[in-house]
């Protein structure tokens, strides 16, 4: 029987980098969605933070025509002052394959003022 | 016939002083057996007075929350997040993640869990509703 089994990639960092944090698969399969949960609180009002779900362990968010191990992305602005903001982006219908012990991570870029605080979930949904 | 979908409801509401971090602030006990195919979070409050506040809510197998953890056990299904950017002003979510097949069985316990960041809402009103295909 086909069973999805759901991995989560956490973090809370607020500065830009690369793998920032990462999920290894243990299973064969192939990921069918994926969903980012993005939230934090602004520090000015002109920061913006770009996520990028990649199996690459660097990123490519600025990049034109990326390879396709660059799997996901989004996107949270903070334009309220000391205020909380949130954004839901949810992926579904996809097919792309993953094997035991692939590596999945995230990476970030901060632009403008970065939030005081943040903390980002990603969530890939992977069938065996 | 195609097997039917058969919805189950995580509901709970809560008022300040009472929104608060939780673990299992809802359960629900699957009565068939079958796969989730699909979960919809609805999420709706009214901000304390502050524009800070943040509820992260996750349905889960598991009887304790794993909401502010990397790379968790496949026991934790699904989350999502509603922030509190008006003070006093009301918030909602409603977020949907389909194409699921999460197997589940007879007597399984599904639970909502907690994290209030920032000023707690006054009140929040929360659903997560999910899909089970059965077999």
């Amino acid at each position: 029987m086909r069973t999805t089994k759901p991995y989560k990639i956490y973090f809370t960092q607020t500065s830009q980098g690369d793998n920032i944090a990462s999920v290894r698969i243990t299973r064969d399969g192939s990921i069918k969605t994926i969903v980012f949960m993005l939230a934090g609180v602004a520090g000015g009002s002109t920061g913006s933070q770009q996520v990028e779900l990649s199996k690459q362990s660097t990123r490519n968010i600025s990049t034109n025509d990326t390879p396709p191990s660059v799997i996901g992305e989004a996107c949270i602005t903070y334009p309220v002052i000391n205020a909380a903001a949130s954004l839901s982006l949810v992926t579904p219908w996809l097919n792309i394959p993953v094997s035991a012990g692939d590596n999945l991570y995230v990476h970030q870029t901060i632009n403008g003022t970065a939030p005081t605080s943040s903390l980002h979930t990603v969530q890939m949904y992977v069938n065996e | 016939m195609k097997a039917p979908t058969k919805p189950y409801r995580l509901y709970w509401a809560q008022t300040s002083p009472n929104v608060t971090t939780s673990d299992s602030v809802a359960t629900l006990k699957v009565t068939r057996k079958g796969t989730i195919k699909s979960i919809s979070f609805m999420l709706a409050g009214v901000a304390g007075n502050n524009i800070s506040g943040c509820q992260q809510v996750e349905l889960s197998k598991q009887s304790s929350r794993n909401i502010v953890v990397n790379d968790t056990p496949p026991g934790v299904l699904a989350e999502a997040c509603l922030v509190y950017g008006v003070s006093a002003g009301a918030a909602c979510l409603t977020q949907v993640v389909p194409g699921l097949d999460i197997p589940v069985d007879v007597g399984d316990t599904l639970y909502a869990h907690q994290v209030v960041t920032g000023t707690a809402p006054a009140s929040c009103t929360n659903s997560v509703q999910v899909y089970v295909g059965e077999v």
